[in-house]
């Protein structure tokens, strides 16, 4: 990706700075010491971008920036324009050269002259790419991608999670989706029959996990797809609970990996992700475990609706309500705990909200909680994305940052009334909302969620559990 | 005109002659004494006022051409006919030159007589006109002074400039030696208080009282309201300027002189004072409605409270974003009392120059206070507002105009930011924001410190503290020296904290997450932690960032790839730098090591301390501004 770059200057210190930090970045650059010659250079080599001096020897750089746009064959270049002082005072002799103010640091100019010429050879339009898995099967998109040897990102939206998978050169790199990476990923991405996918082209993974052909890696996944989906039909749902009968029979590898989990039962959707093994090895191991009644499942624990049906379009409006106004990304939720465990449940719990899908690089402890994002609730075109924040108030700061787009903050567990917190919040413009219990039940997760939305039926009062189980 | 009534003198020897004239002046009407020697006429003249005296020359001993003399000399206002026979022609030659009216010749008949008596009478017409006219005329000529006296204040429109000149006419007009204008605070007060003076003035009450007011008669501007005895007499004179429905003012004046003609001054005075306070008023009302300041280029408040209405309407409609900042000017309360009005004119002209020239065409200025301006950016949003602030403050600190002033400590602008709509839909709310915002900012770490003056690495570390502040307790935990409390924010959005290393990774990466899924434009900067550095390369490599991300201290090739900035600093390494500011907001956190995993950290979400910090980090390293706008 070699630019056409022109640098005019009258100094001849600016020109052979700028012209080494642009040529060790591959591009053609010409350099011109007064604004005559400068013109004649940029019509000549018909440059993509133009950096000028403001005090620009022989000709005036409005004059040089008004005949530089008067000729076609430079009239669409990127203008940069160099001068000391106030950039307000640059942008006032043109409004459409970006400013730069001198002395500078020309390994800094060179990335932005690069970023523009990047920018100008992306061609419009191909930026993203997006679709629906029930028109185009993933299956395809990739054999299409690899073939064209494309590079970015195509990354897939569901109920039941976000997957990634990276392409570079039509090759795929990296897979994420959910807790699990790299090889894992793409079989079950490419499980996936319905959400929405997105591909953002030149967009590269930072490590590469897979090196497999790709040929090989869509020929494993449909066998996989299919097994799976057969020992699926076998199994109770996968949020049904599975708990260890005996301990004799685990020989298998697959299942001396799932043994270390078991030591409290698990669903088999949470096996699924713990265990580094790829799923169909997991789900045969949990069949054959089954038959021989080393375990035991139990699908009487279902998954809490969020929402009723009904509902949706209120609870919709609800969630947009609390978008702060001009912000245009997911409308947030604060999570305040004192300690991990209370986040922990909380999110634990919300595994087994239907509408809730957990984030791919999960929050991560911060002095005695946790901090980032849990994941988001989804339905009906929406997301509420739930980030925890410390209660520790050395952490305060990030509320500062990580708050400043959201309305609403729950305080998880019981703890006595801080005002500073309350200050804090009514100065952030952010309502606290109290979850002093049960708020480690699915029910009481969801209960907790909507009443930060506001959207309970008036007199509901505290949550009080109904059922006394809770899987942490 | 009836004709004047004469009362004459008639002086001669011959008792026929002065029988003959008593009897004929007396039929006229006219009234006669008689007198027969010189001794006797100028008593009798002396008695009483005449109008006209005959005199015979035929006096013995040549008495009558001596008593003309007389009469000429002592009085000069009674006019002389002299009777005289045909053998006197040489003394009546004599006569007419001492400036006689008219000689008659004897034999005296009437006819002869009632027509020195009718042109006596003439005469006595054409002195009073005369005397008239030249009265007139110097009361015109005392009128067109005034006149001119309230020419200089007619055209004035600011109140206090009126009152003060109205004030020193009426003085003028009287030659008061001392003298006080009453005025209401606003349109229909009750309350009139002494608000312009001239010479001893504070003999006079400082505010009327309800009853003096009531006494007032509405028909007559000028009153001799009383008499002051003291080392001279001295009248006190009230002047009121009746407006149509009320009081608009009223004066009062000590004086020695209280003559008709001064009063009938202060008449005038009072009508033409009137229509300038009333109209002073009515100008003063509508600048506070009118569109621009008029002692200012800015913009009045009320056409400021329009335009955000308009904009905000707009900006809802075309989903746009405006800012609002609030400019508090410290500095100017403290000068403001030691000047006179015309250099406060100045003083305020400065300030609000000062301001114009840091805006852009398209933004409203607008002055609320003398040391409080709003200023509305259209189509700009927090790193824009941070610019115009930038621009403001750096402009006051370098106001050398300042030293014409009495203002030893300068003016500071304070400036306090409120973007639309992130920080309110409606102005009440964002001015409310934007003063909070003032406060904060005054309040704040960053002006407290005085951090704006130190270059970057210092505010470092007097944010951070030095090492010897801190101390590590056996258990782990870190005890801070007292005096860096000053460096903490009491809601806790600056302070200290101790982290360990493996966090630092995660908050980069939380940043550049959060602003890219926001979609807010910024920049970031990080130094100092190779983990952290890799995370952020990651991050920006798995998503374009909205983020303008740079790796500070590094080579490229090294860690951060492209991400990095070639600068030779070795603070940069020693310590751990993150700087992000955006259009949702900032965060700095600044660490230096503790353990080989712990941090002490210093880390803030406050808005003033990031953009200065980072104006200081970039004018270090000569980076450049973000200026996406």
């Amino acid at each position: 990706m070699k630019g056409r770059v022109l640098v005019v200057d009258g100094n001849y210190d600016t020109l052979v700075a700028l012209a080494a930090a642009l040529r060790a970045r591959n591009h053609h650059v010409t350099l011109a010491t007064d604004g005559r010659s400068g013109l004649q250079h940029a019509v000549e080599t018909s440059a993509e971008v133009v950096l000028v001096d403001r005090d620009l020897p022989v000709l005036d750089v409005r004059t040089f920036l008004e005949v530089l746009r008067d000729n076609p064959r430079t009239s669409d270049a990127h203008v940069f324009l160099m001068g000391d002082g106030d950039p307000a005072r640059l942008s006032a002799i043109d409004a459409l050269a970006e400013p730069i103010v001198k002395p500078f640091n020309a390994e800094e100019i060179a990335r932005r002259v690069h970023e523009v010429i990047q920018r100008r050879r992306t061609p419009r339009g191909a930026d993203d790419l997006m679709g629906d898995l029930s028109q185009v099967a993933l299956f395809d998109l990739l054999q299409v991608f690899s073939q064209n040897r494309r590079t970015g990102k195509l990354e897939v939206q569901t109920p039941s999670g976000v997957g990634a998978i990276w392409l570079a050169d039509g090759r795929i790199t990296d897979a994420v989706f959910g807790q699990s990476l790299g090889e894992k990923a793409v079989y079950r991405v490419l499980s996936l029959r319905e959400g929405r996918f997105l591909f953002q082209p030149e967009a590269r993974s930072a490590t590469q996990r897979i090196s497999l052909a790709v040929d090989y890696l869509l020929m494993e996944a449909v066998r996989r797809v299919d097994e799976s989906l057969r020992v699926r039909s076998e199994l109770p749902p996968l949020t049904a609970l599975v708990y260890v009968r005996q301990n004799a029979g685990w020989d298998d590898p697959a299942a001396v990996a799932m043994r270390v989990h078991l030591d409290e039962p698990r669903s088999i959707e949470e096996l699924l992700d713990l265990v580094s093994g790829h799923d169909l090895e997991t789900l045969s191991a949990i069949r054959k475990l089954q038959l021989s009644g080393a375990i035991e499942i139990d699908a009487s624990q279902g998954q809490v609706a969020f929402c009723a049906e009904h509902e949706v379009a209120t609870m919709r409006a609800a969630v947009i309500r609390l978008r702060r106004p001009g912000g245009e990304g997911t409308v947030r939720l604060g999570v305040i705990a004192r300690n991990s465990d209370d986040v922990l449940r909380f999110s634990r719990a919300l595994q087994s909200v239907r509408e809730f899908v957990a984030s791919v690089d999960g929050a991560e402890p911060a002095g005695d909680a946790l901090l980032g994002s849990l994941g988001s609730i989804r339905f009906g075109g929406t997301d509420l994305e739930l980030v925890a924040l410390p209660h520790d108030p050395t952490f305060r700061p990030l509320y500062g940052a990580l708050l400043a787009t959201a309305r609403v903050a729950m305080l998880l567990g019981s703890m006595p009334a801080d005002s500073i917190l309350e200050d804090l919040c009514s100065t952030l413009d952010v309502r606290l909302v109290h979850v002093p219990r049960g708020f480690e039940f699915a029910s009481g997760a969801t209960f907790a969620v909507r009443e930060a939305l506001g959207t309970l039926p008036s007199g509901t009062g505290e949550y009080t559990p109904v059922r006394g189980i809770s899987r942490g | 005109m009836t004709p004047p009534r004469l009362r004459t003198l008639v002086v001669a020897a011959d008792l026929a002659v002065a029988n003959f004239v008593e009897r004929v002046l007396r039929d006229h009407g006219d009234e006669v004494t008689v007198a027969s020697d010189v001794p006797d006429a100028l008593a009798q003249l002396a008695r009483a006022e005449h109008q006209l005296a005959l005199v015979s020359l035929s006096l013995p001993r040549g008495d009558g051409l001596a008593l003309v003399h007389h009469i000429r000399a002592l009085h000069p206002d009674v006019d002389v006919v002299v009777l005289t026979a045909p053998s006197e022609l040489a003394d009546t030659a004599h006569a007419l030159a001492l400036g006689v009216l008219q000689n008659v010749m004897l034999p005296l008949t009437g006819d002869a007589l009632l027509v020195a008596a009718d042109r006596c009478r003439e005469r006595r017409i054409l002195i009073q006109e005369r005397r008239r006219l030249a009265a007139a005329g110097e009361l015109s000529q005392k009128r067109s002074a005034t006149y001119a006296r309230c020419a200089a204040f007619v055209a004035e429109t600011d109140p206090g400039v009126v009152g003060a000149r109205v004030l020193n006419a009426c003085v003028e007009e009287c030659d008061a030696s001392a003298g006080a204008l009453y005025a209401p605070a606003y349109l229909g007060a009750t309350d009139y208080a002494r608000v312009v003076t001239h010479g001893e003035a504070a003999r006079f009450p400082a505010v009327l009282t309800q009853d003096e007011l009531q006494a007032l008669d509405p028909t007559r501007s000028v009153m001799l309201v009383g008499e002051r005895h003291g080392e001279a007499h001295r009248n006190v004179v009230q002047v009121a300027f009746m407006g149509s429905s009320d009081l608009s003012a009223i004066i009062m004046l000590e004086t020695a002189q209280a003559s008709a003609t001064a009063l009938a001054g202060l008449e005038v005075v009072a009508g033409l004072g009137t229509a300038a306070l009333i109209s002073a008023r009515r100008v003063d009302a509508m600048a506070r409605t009118g569109i621009k300041d008029p002692e200012t280029s800015a913009y009045t408040f009320a056409y400021f409270g329009d335009v955000a209405g308009r904009e905000i309407d707009r900006a809802r409609r075309h989903q746009r974003r405006f800012s609002l900042l609030i400019v508090d000017l410290d500095g100017v309360e403290h000068a403001r009392p030691q000047m006179v009005p015309e250099q406060l004119l100045d003083f305020r002209r400065l300030l609000a120059d000062a301001l114009l020239e840091t805006v852009r065409d398209s933004d409203v200025l607008a002055r609320v206070e003398d040391d409080e301006y709003y200023i509305l950016l259209p189509e700009t949003g927090l790193l824009g507002a941070l610019a115009a602030k930038r621009r403001i403050e750096s402009r006051f600190s370098e106001l050398d105009e300042l030293s014409q002033f009495h203002a030893p400590d300068g003016v500071e602008a304070v400036v306090g930011i409120a973007v639309f709509p992130a920080d309110g839909s409606d102005l009440g709310r964002l001015l409310r924001v934007g003063r909070r915002r003032v406060e904060q900012s005054r309040a704040g770490v960053f002006r407290r410190l005085g951090l704006a003056r130190v270059p970057f690495w210092s505010a470092i570390d007097l944010l951070l503290g030095n090492p010897s502040d801190v101390s590590l307790q056996p258990n782990g935990s870190v005890v801070l020296h007292e005096d860096l409390e000053r460096n903490h924010d009491p809601l806790g959005l600056a302070q200290h904290a101790v982290m360990p290393r493996a966090l630092l990774s995660r908050i980069a990466r939380t940043l550049i997450g959060d602003a890219t899924r926001q979609h807010a434009v910024g920049t970031l900067y990080a130094a100092g932690d190779l983990n952290m550095v890799n995370a952020l390369a990651d991050a920006v490599g798995a998503a374009p960032s909205s983020l303008r991300v740079w790796v500070l201290g590094g080579e490229s090739g090294g860690p951060g790839g492209e991400l990095s900035l070639p600068v030779t600093d070795a603070r940069l390494r020693d310590g751990v730098l993150l700087l992000a500011l955006s259009e949702i907001g900032g965060y700095v956190l600044v660490a230096r090591h503790l353990t080989d995993d712990s941090l002490l950290v210093y880390h803030a979400a406050d808005l003033d301390l990031v953009d200065g910090l980072m104006t200081a980090l970039q004018s270090a390293y000569h980076l450049q501004p973000e200026v996406r706008l």
